[in-house]
């Protein structure tokens, strides 16, 4: 055996290899997931509301965002032409000035940034907001030792879950038909605003989730969302009076904005939107049709839109479905992304890559421990979103998986004033 | 006569030269294949062994120690990550990681007609059972699976795994 051939074998199974290897046949197949559909990765989005040119106005309209007194707030313009003025840091009507404006970030009292934080979810699974001994109100002194430990390590915005699905009591319903709140969830939502308030931390409420299908669990969105009498009563008596005490709090402006629904695309099935592969259901919900969500979406933003001035967007599970929701009036998109996104939607392909940037960009749920059982950190992860024309990250936490906070209190660190509000 | 001595020396500088030059190379790429890429101790010692040997061995034994890598790996961790137990067992050992890697839904459908031997048994080839998924594109099912572990394994080694593998979280 030859010393070029001994390199050469050696060679061809050196991880290098593979991997150059692997790239190539990445490339060779790119458009085609591993079952041979074509995906929407890097294609042009025909999708309602894209397109580059439309994609910084998008982003500025919020640039009016009024001064630090919730009184008298008010977007400068959230319609989708994007007319406002707003640009980089300077806030329409009030004229205030940002001092260090992120470029790509979104825009809130005045203050252009990468939107940093996290996902705390929940404390009670669907009972933090009307749970009684359950709520937030009746758990503050936790919640407090999480924010100020949250703050005290660099985050600025918390993702909260509000009722992924209604047993925990906090909205009324006669059969499917929502007939109000109750129990605590309006003090809940009040205490949660004054703590955020108290650690100087801004709230992104997630309204529901795909949890809200489960087939096990009544009343079911899945009636609601295909029963207009229904949807329209869950907007007029739970959705609008929540979102009006919001408004109305000494702490308004703590709420940055309102997540509808998390991962809706584990509830649909058939089709996917304008060229995205078809939705492959969670097995445990009760499915909708794409066109059925989006109407639910819709009716939800416009009864947010009535009552608050917060930003709205959707939870969207992952890139492969990143048409699904383009319809639907959103200030910023989030899209989630484990492993097995990453795999073919990668983490370090920029928004403009994959047809998304006529909005800015959150990526609102990924692993605290990076991908690949982290061969790629944290640390990477959130360098190449920085750099690559991404809006913010939230990485998720439970009991079970884990922020190391030295890694996530070191990228704030890195850009003290882009990462807080 | 001078110049035939001088040119035996040269000859005798020349060799030893290329002796040198010989042991040099051989050291340098020893020093080379060290720094590679680093892959698993298994994968290395033995693979260190193989290309060792005439080409023609070699590409059969890399692929052997391949499976057998996979195979070290799947009985004492399926997912990776978190596992530590490990799997004894008399009966014929499928390597998971192979078939589900080339051939998922032949792996999906052999998982789905296996009958686990006991509750660690089952644990881990529910894990299998949604890699299988995963690699698939199925994720509403393999979420679905993935949930079904949390519930029924709520401290189970693969938590972590499953959640970056799959977005899907307990509740």
């Amino acid at each position: 055996m030859t010393h070029a051939t001994l390199r050469m074998t050696r060679s061809i199974r050196s991880p290098r290899w593979v991997a150059l290897l692997a790239c190539s046949l990445a490339a060779a197949c790119a458009g085609q997931d591993p079952a041979g559909n074509v995906n929407g990765s890097g294609g042009t989005s025909t999708g309602p509301g894209t397109g580059g040119a439309a994609a910084q106005a998008g982003a500025d309209t919020q640039g009016g965002a009024g001064g630090a007194d919730t009184s008298s707030t008010g977007l400068g313009g959230t319609n989708a032409g994007g007319s406002a003025t707003g640009g980089a840091g300077v806030g329409g009507s009030t004229g205030c000035v940002d001092t260090c404006p992120f470029a790509n970030g979104i825009t809130w009292q005045c203050k252009k940034r990468f939107f940093y934080g996290l996902n705390q979810a929940w404390i009670n699974f669907a009972g933090d907001f009307g749970g009684g001994t359950r709520g937030i109100a009746a758990n503050t002194s936790r919640v407090g030792t999480l924010f100020q430990d949250y703050s005290n390590n660099g985050a600025s915005v918390i993702r909260w879950w509000v009722w992924p699905n209604f047993t925990g009591g906090g909205v009324a319903f006669t059969g499917n038909s929502a007939t109000g709140l109750k129990s605590t969830t309006l003090a809940d939502l009040e205490a949660l605003m004054k703590l955020a308030d108290q650690y100087n931390l801004h709230l992104q409420l997630t309204l529901f989730s795909f949890d809200n299908f489960k087939t096990t669990t009544n009343p079911n969105l899945a009636a609601i969302a295909t029963d207009a009498a229904a949807r329209a009563a869950i907007v007029a008596n739970a959705i609008r009076p929540l979102a009006r005490a919001a408004q109305a709090s000494a702490y308004a402006k703590r709420v940055i904005s309102w997540d509808v629904i998390n991962e809706p695309e584990w509830a649909v099935s058939g089709a996917g939107a304008n060229g995205d592969q078809a939705f492959t259901p969670d097995t445990t919900c009760t499915t909708i049709t794409q066109p059925q969500m989006a109407t639910l979406l819709k009716d939800v933003v416009a009864g947010l839109r009535a009552e608050s001035q917060a930003l709205i967007t959707i939870g969207n599970s992952a890139m492969k479905w990143k048409n699904a929701w383009m319809a639907v009036d959103q200030d910023f998109y989030t899209f989630h992304i484990y492993d097995w996104v990453q795999q073919y939607w990668p983490y370090n392909t920029s928004p403009a890559g994959y047809g998304v940037s006529a909005k800015p960009v959150v990526m609102g749920e990924f692993p605290p421990a990076g991908f690949n059982n982290g061969a790629i950190t944290y640390a990477t992860i959130m360098s190449s979103w920085y750099s690559n024309g991404y809006a913010g990250g939230l990485p998720w936490q439970d009991s079970s998986m884990v922020i190391n906070f030295a890694s996530f209190k070191a990228f704030a660190d890195q850009h003290p004033c882009e990462t807080r509000y | 006569m001078t110049s035939r001595n001088s040119s035996a020396s040269f000859r005798w500088v020349g060799l030893a030269l290329l002796v040198m030059g010989a042991f040099g190379a051989v050291f340098v790429y020893k020093q080379c294949a060290r720094t590679e890429s680093p892959i698993t101790s298994v994968q290395s010692t033995e693979a260190d062994k193989a290309i060792a040997e005439d080409s023609a061995e070699a590409v059969p034994k890399l692929a052997a120690v391949a499976v057998a890598a996979a195979a070290a790996a799947a009985s004492t961790n399926p997912a990776g990550v978190g596992s530590k137990r490990t799997m004894a067992t008399s009966r014929p050992r499928v390597d998971w990681e192979s078939l589900i890697e080339r051939t998922p839904e032949a792996a999906l459908q052999q998982l789905k007609g296996s009958a686990p031997k006991d509750d660690a048994e089952a644990q881990r080839l529910s894990v299998y059972e949604v890699r299988a998924l995963t690699k698939l594109q199925r994720m509403g099912e393999a979420r679905a699976r993935a949930e079904a572990y949390f519930e029924r394994w709520p401290s189970g080694p693969d938590i972590v795994y499953l959640q970056s593998l799959t977005g899907a979280h307990p509740r």
